[in-house]
């Protein structure tokens, strides 16, 4: 199963110095005061617990299950049109569950781009419901496209799809400075929080993270430079116009990648057109 | 061209491709020939992300068939089914590790890699030499997927090994 990107480089930066949630008093105060429990010894070992049995239930779940099912036929259908493979290996992947750890980091690095505000009602929701962050990727997973077009064509199909069985969903077509290419793909679905010996129904968003095998695999190289930067507020020439600065080379490769997808499904359609 | 009995052959393979695809690719041939056509079997090959059919081989009563599936390009051609030199079939299986990437990324990494996830695919190449007035020329049939006999079975059935003794008139 393909790993989410922004997973896979946070076990490595446990330690480091940028990332000290504890210094944050000031947002984890004001949580509290909107969602008690997430002071309660355990609570997060119980979200991660709880978001781990959401990546298992969302896995077979009927829209997962559906989009198992027409993969299939969505990819005899890219190829049929493009002459070129949909996706860059068999199957679609099941979801797997973001860490505590970098929950906590994401709810902060998200309040410190809001300019630290007193009120997190953005980032908890109302006293009384179930304590769930308001993070749209608890729940995830990835799909790595064989050309650039097929990122836009998988994505048009998980709409398509959702629409058909009703499910809430929004697609977002991510084109960051910092060299990130990718669409996310976001739908709702109904989850049990058990937390205590109680149980919750709540909804939580999912995200699916399409892109290309290429976009992928630059941006799993390049993010642990990313993760140093977590927690700062910079601003894009603060690296752009260095190129001793690690995020230079990692960020404009992310955009060199992008025109090396985009120039690769110009010279497929060229050579299927010479066909 | 009996609509129902040739949505009935494709049911196993509706999956990769909708019915409606394939009777819109059928159109045009069937206004060709002079014959109906009976029988469609798919030309299965694998790609990065699984089965796909490329063509599919039509049989009427005299003749053979492929129409190329393409997205624009209405791609076909016919033969004469008895006109057969040569019968060869290849079966095998195929492996492939689902996941291979992130069994790399982890060695590499110095990581503990995930555990294999493996599709098989069972295979089958039939390749019909067809002789006589147009030499060289031949047919490919290709199968990936999990319901092989059942493939092979309709090969055998509609294109038997005896075609070849009707070229001699034996």
């Amino acid at each position: 199963m393909a790993r989410v990107a922004e997973e896979q480089s946070s076990a490595k930066q446990a330690d480091s110095p940028a990332i000290r949630l504890s210094s944050q008093k000031e947002f984890w105060e004001a949580s509290k005061k909107i969602q008690p429990d997430v002071a309660i010894p355990g609570y997060w070992d119980a979200l991660e617990e709880n978001c781990r049995q959401w990546a298992t239930d969302l896995s077979v779940a009927p829209f997962w299950k559906a989009v198992k099912e027409r993969q299939l036929t969505w990819s005899n259908e890219f190829q049929r049109n493009t002459s070129g493979a949909l996706l860059a290996r068999p199957g679609i992947g099941d979801f797997s569950a973001k860490r505590s750890k970098r929950v906590k980091e994401k709810l902060v690095i998200n309040w410190v781009r809001a300019k630290r505000p007193a009120e997190v009602t953005d980032f908890w929701p109302l006293t009384g419901r179930p304590p769930i962050p308001l993070i749209n990727d608890l729940v995830r997973t990835r799909i790595e496209c064989q050309f650039l077009d097929g990122v836009e064509f998988f994505g048009a199909k998980l709409e398509d799809l959702a629409r058909e069985m009703n499910v809430k969903c929004k697609r977002e077509r991510k084109g960051r400075v910092v060299g990130y290419f990718a669409q996310h793909f976001y739908f709702t679905d109904e989850v049990i929080f058990r937390f205590g010996g109680g149980k919750q129904l709540a909804s939580i968003e999912c995200e699916l993270q399409i892109a290309t095998s290429l976009a992928t695999r630059i941006w799993e190289e390049s993010h642990r430079v990313y993760e140093e930067w977590r927690l700062e507020t910079e601003e894009p020439e603060d690296w752009q116009w260095n190129p001793e600065d690690p995020r230079f080379t990692a960020r404009q490769l992310g955009h060199m990648i992008h025109l090396a997808d985009g120039l690769l499904v110009q010279l497929r359609n060229s050579a299927q057109k010479g066909t | 061209m009996n609509i129902k009995l040739i949505r009935e052959q494709w049911a196993d393979y509706e999956a990769l491709v909708s019915f409606e695809t394939i009777q819109r690719a059928l159109t045009r041939p069937q206004s060709l020939l002079d014959e109906e056509i009976e029988v469609i079997l798919p030309n299965i090959e694998l790609a990065a992300d699984g089965p796909v059919v490329r063509s599919l081989i039509l049989l009427s009563r005299s003749y053979i068939g492929e129409v190329r599936l393409t997205g624009e390009l209405e791609d076909f051609d016919f033969g004469l089914r008895t006109l057969l030199g040569n019968y060869r079939v290849s079966i095998g299986q195929h492996e492939v590790v689902r996941n291979a990437a992130e069994i790399e990324q982890a060695k590499s990494r110095g990581e503990e890699p995930p555990s294999q996830e493996k599709t098989v695919y069972q295979t089958a190449t039939v390749t019909l030499l067809h002789t006589m007035f147009v030499m060289g020329m031949t047919t490919k049939m290709s199968y990936f997927g999990d319901k092989r006999d059942e493939w092979l079975k309709r090969i055998k059935t509609n294109i038997p090994v005896d075609t070849l003794k009707r070229n001699t008139g034996n």
